[in-house]
């Protein structure tokens, strides 16, 4: 699990109602919340992981426009956001497959090269089976899985990102995990 | 709630802690670069008014080239059809051609 604390819910709704007058330090403050959560659901979730920057910097840009949109009775910032992420890391993968098609982009990375040269190779190893998984998996519950363990939000959290009910949510998880394991298990 | 029901929850929070070591990365943290891209983006979204004046009032020459061409060509355009108008489309077109060699077209 990663060290940091998860932002509290009071702390992100004031800083989008900074955002909503205009305040360029609460945008900063945006990104130091949920940028490095965002930024490894994108890194995860696209074809081409390195692509997950420029998503990371366009879904935060579109918070800045459109701050104003966010209705705080909705639903948690965490959950407007990663829904930001997540139609947008669909429009890559679509746009991504049509221009590896045409052969304007070569081939997606067979696996994600992020963690440097100092994570040891099991890691990696076991990292690039994960993901082989992952990508296997049915859109919904990849998209679930993902939000849950790169971005770390709750089943409601989801739910609200992927515009589903919890219960909803907890099943496409159930599977996931599942298959996850069975598959896993196996490659082991 | 029955045991089962804890283990399985347990096991399943286990499960997802598992999985986000496995994505996590300590450069993953380091916020700066992106912060910088995106703010940096934002200075270029929100010009004002003022700003882009500022532009005019430092650069005015590119900017009273580009505006005296939009001008002329505006001109000729205008003489030309207006002249076509009234039946007077030769003559016209000779003059739209003496303006453009004297603005380096033709």
């Amino acid at each position: 699990m990663t060290a940091h604390q998860p932002p509290t819910q009071a702390d992100a709704k004031a800083v989008m109602a900074a955002l909503a007058r205009g305040e360029r330090a609460a945008l900063a403050r945006l990104i130091a919340m949920y940028g490095p959560g965002i930024r490894r659901y994108a890194a995860q979730s696209l074809t081409v992981a390195s692509e997950a920057e420029d998503v990371a910097q366009e879904v935060f840009l579109r918070a800045w426009r459109h701050a104003e949109r966010y209705d705080p009775s909705k639903g948690a910032v965490s959950s407007w956001l990663y829904r930001i992420a997540v139609n947008l890391c669909i429009d890559h993968n679509r746009r991504g497959g049509f221009r590896r098609f045409v052969g304007i982009d070569s081939m997606p990375e067979p696996e994600d090269d992020t963690p440097g040269a100092e994570v040891e190779y099991g890691a990696r190893q076991r990292l690039a089976q994960t993901q082989a998984v992952i990508r296997t998996l049915p859109t919904r519950q990849k998209q679930a899985i993902l939000l849950k363990a790169a971005g770390e939000l709750s089943g409601a959290e989801i739910a609200m990102a992927l515009g589903t009910s919890e219960g909803a949510v907890e099943q496409l998880l159930v599977r996931a995990r599942a298959t996850l394991r069975a598959r896993l298990e196996l490659e082991e | 709630m029955s045991d089962h029901d804890n283990t399985t929850k347990a096991s399943d929070a286990e499960f997802d802690r598992a999985l986000s070591a496995l994505f996590a990365h300590p450069e993953d943290e380091d916020v700066a670069e992106l912060s910088r891209a995106v703010l940096s983006q934002t200075v270029t979204v929100n010009r004002t008014r003022h700003e882009v004046q500022g532009d005019v009032l430092s650069e005015p020459l590119p900017w009273a080239l580009g505006f005296g061409g939009l001008m002329a060509i505006g001109v000729a355009l205008g003489y030309v059809l207006s002249s076509s108008a009234i039946g007077d489309g030769f003559l016209a077109w000779f003059a739209f051609g003496d303006l453009l060699s004297v603005m380096g077209g033709f």
